[in-house]
């Protein structure tokens, strides 16, 4: 309960994919549309600037330069009424200063208005003299002089009006270049960020649960996956955990039901459906490639008086301590089985007949050295009869008939012996303790 | 053949068609523009105006006549165009669309010799417009200069003498039956132009004010917006290849706009 309490307070502490993107993202967006909002304000800056540029900058400083210019022609038609070797032309000339000295540019600059008046007022007053003094022209060498200042002035003026608009207008446009390749700087690492957000949060944890899930099909590997940020890949985790403790308790229980279906309960041993399965596909082997292969048949001698002495339990205890002694005795490559009630079946792969009796009287022998604890205080010893038989050109039943054979001769012959089937060379080995517990 | 393509209507042959109403500077109605008489103003007028509507590839009718019709027949719709130094000023905004700015213009008293020395303040040299008083003005009907004098001529005991066109305003003052004309600088430069010397000669200041300067369009009817920016448009264009300050040199010494 409380395992699946921290369990779910964890998911609920992890953060899902679609939040964490959704935030993310909402963090990129907002910051885009800020930096974009920035830059529109830049942009509206310098449409506000170019506007003015065009609606009033230009036209004053065209304006400036059209005032400067109608100054140097008042300055020229000045020079001409000075100049002029008619009364005509000088009339004509007079006449144009006073339209140049009635110009509304001029008029509407001070400082012009007041330089054409003063012009005017001298130049009809030297019109009026029949001949220009000395006096008069250093005077009109002055005043012409201030004429061509002022409209040099005035011109620079204008020119710099338009100026100070172009240089307002480029530093905006510098510092919204800046702000774009912010913009792009700030899309750049979102990528970057984003793709080893991906990288780290969701590639790499799928790469994991597919190598999980492929080594799920082996036997007892144990899933090894880190614990995930996202909740999601939390929960398939968690899922491939449970699947693997599920197949795992599978794999158990098949086991067991296989052990079930091919051991005797009691003794742990073959039985004898399995045993026969197993000398069966071991014969066939043998006989495949010429190898040597033995069979054979034991039975504890006069166990039934155990039983009857002793009581099952006892009889029990005796058949495990045989199947104990049987599996600390023989080779790994040897099966034995319990053939039923007191009897064994033996087979021994890559053995003479001969090297089998060996492994028998050694079983044999041990099991005649053995006492075997029965309940508090109380002991027995047992003896076994074996029959050995070669199998290496026979077939299975043939071959367990002749140690069955065998078995049945060395209990005739006064049991706690091996005998080698007829068919071979019969081995008469010696009791070397002809006591027998159950005599 | 060409007798019939001749009589072919305007209408008929898709080409559009404008009334335009100009300035008549002569008094007689019978006087055509550009005769000996040279009215150089008329002249640059036309000139103008025979440009736009070239550019606009329209055929224009121009009618010549007093400033004083120029306005309402615009205003009318009589006249899809006025070329007449009209002076943009509010009151005329309410009446019809100005074009974009031609030039500038201010107004300025003529007097004759005799009349500018009889009515020159004592101790000063500047003859000046609003010091004048018992004095005869002649103006042209339906100007600014005729606005501005006969408003303040009762104050002043000023005679206003009107008259059809500017020429007739100089004319009245070369006869004797006016003191001063106030007119137009850019009218008064051509007309003195064509007077004997010590005729007539320019007195007191330059005017702006009060509506006597500022600056000249060319007018259309209140509703004709797009035919507006039509005018426009080949106005600008007109300066930006440099054919308005072609005719302008071509009738005056210098630009001066």
């Amino acid at each position: 309960m409380n395992d699946n309490a921290d369990h779910s307070s964890a998911m609920a502490s992890r953060l899902s994919a679609g939040r964490l993107f959704f935030r993310i993202t909402a963090a990129f967006t907002l910051a885009f549309a800020g930096i974009v909002l920035w830059l529109v304000v830049d942009q509206h800056a310098l449409l506000e600037s170019m506007d003015t540029l065009q609606s009033k900058t230009l036209p004053s400083s065209i304006e400036q330069q059209r005032l400067a210019r109608n100054l140097e022609v008042l300055r020229l038609e000045g020079e001409r009424v000075l100049e002029a070797r008619t009364p005509e032309s000088q009339r004509q000339s007079m006449f144009i200063v006073m339209l140049m000295a009635s110009h509304p540019s001029l008029l509407s600059n001070e400082q012009a208005r007041n330089l054409a008046i003063e012009t005017e007022l001298f130049l009809a007053r030297a019109a009026q003299n029949k001949h220009i003094d000395d006096s008069e022209r250093v005077e009109w060498s002055r005043l012409s002089q201030r004429l061509s200042l002022a409209a040099d002035d005035i011109s620079v003026n204008g020119v710099n009006l338009a100026q100070a608009d172009i240089r307002n207008m480029g530093e905006i446009v510098q510092q919204g270049r800046h702000k774009l390749h912010g913009a792009m700087l700030l899309v750049l690492v979102f990528l970057v960020f984003l793709l080893l957000l991906i990288r780290q949060l969701i590639l790499r944890p799928l790469q994991q649960i597919d190598q999980a899930l492929a080594d799920l099909k082996k036997p007892s590997r144990s899933v090894d996956l880190p614990a995930y940020a996202l909740r999601e890949l939390a929960g398939v985790r968690q899922a491939i955990v449970q699947l693997h403790g599920m197949m795992q308790e599978h794999e158990q229980a098949r086991d067991d039901l296989e052990k079930l279906a091919s051991t005797d309960a009691l003794t742990g041993l073959n039985n004898r459906r399995h045993f026969m399965l197993l000398a069966a596909a071991e014969l066939a082997r043998g006989q495949r490639y010429g190898r040597p292969i033995s069979v054979g048949l034991a039975d504890l001698d006069h166990f039934k008086q155990i039983n009857d002495l002793y009581g099952h339990e006892a009889g029990d205890m005796a058949l495990r301590a045989f199947a104990d002694l049987v599996r600390d005795t023989l080779r790994h490559s040897d099966s034995a089985a319990r053939y039923g009630g007191e009897e064994f079946a033996f087979i021994f792969p890559e053995t003479t007949p001969h090297e089998a009796i060996v492994l028998a009287e050694r079983l044999r022998s041990r099991l005649d050295a053995l006492v075997i604890p029965i309940m508090a205080g109380q002991y027995v010893r047992l003896t076994v009869s074996f029959g050995i038989a070669d199998a290496s050109t026979q077939t299975l039943e043939a071959a367990l008939r002749l140690a069955d054979d065998a078995l049945y001769q060395a209990k005739r012959n006064g049991r706690n012996a091996v005998i080698l089937a007829a068919t071979a060379t019969q081995a008469m080995l010696p009791l070397h303790d002809k006591r027998d517990s159950s005599s | 053949m060409l007798l019939v393509l001749a009589a072919v209507p305007a209408a008929a042959t898709g080409t559009r068609e404008l009334q335009v109403a100009t300035l008549r500077m002569a008094a007689t109605e019978n006087t055509p523009s550009g005769n000996v008489e040279s009215d150089a103003i008329a002249d640059l007028n036309d000139a103008l105006t025979r440009e736009v509507c070239r550019r606009l590839a329209v055929r224009c009718n121009q009618q010549p006549m007093p400033f004083a019709e120029i306005i309402p027949g615009v205003e009318s719709g009589r006249f899809q165009l006025g070329v007449g130094n009209v002076l943009r000023t509010p009151e005329r905004e309410e009446r019809v669309l100005f074009s974009n700015m031609l030039w500038r213009s201010s107004s300025r008293l003529v007097g004759t010799p005799q009349s500018i020395r009889k009515h020159r303040p004592e101790g000063s040299s500047e003859l000046r417009l609003e010091s004048l008083r018992n004095v005869r003005i002649a103006v042209e009907r339906g100007t600014q200069q005729q606005r501005y004098v006969s408003r303040v001529a009762a104050d002043n005991r000023l005679a206003v003498v009107e008259t059809t066109t500017v020429k007739d305003a100089l004319q009245q003052l070369l006869d004797g039956r006016a003191d001063f004309a106030l007119m137009p600088i850019r009218s008064a430069y051509f007309l003195m132009l064509q007077q004997p010397a010590g005729a007539a000669d320019f007195a007191g200041p330059a005017l702006t004010e009060q509506g006597l300067g500022g600056t000249v369009h060319m007018i259309l009817p209140k509703g004709e917006q797009a035919l507006r920016s039509e005018v426009d448009a080949a106005l600008d264009a007109m300066r930006r290849d440099g054919t308005f300050q072609r005719i302008i040199r071509r009738y005056m010494p210098f630009l001066a706009d």
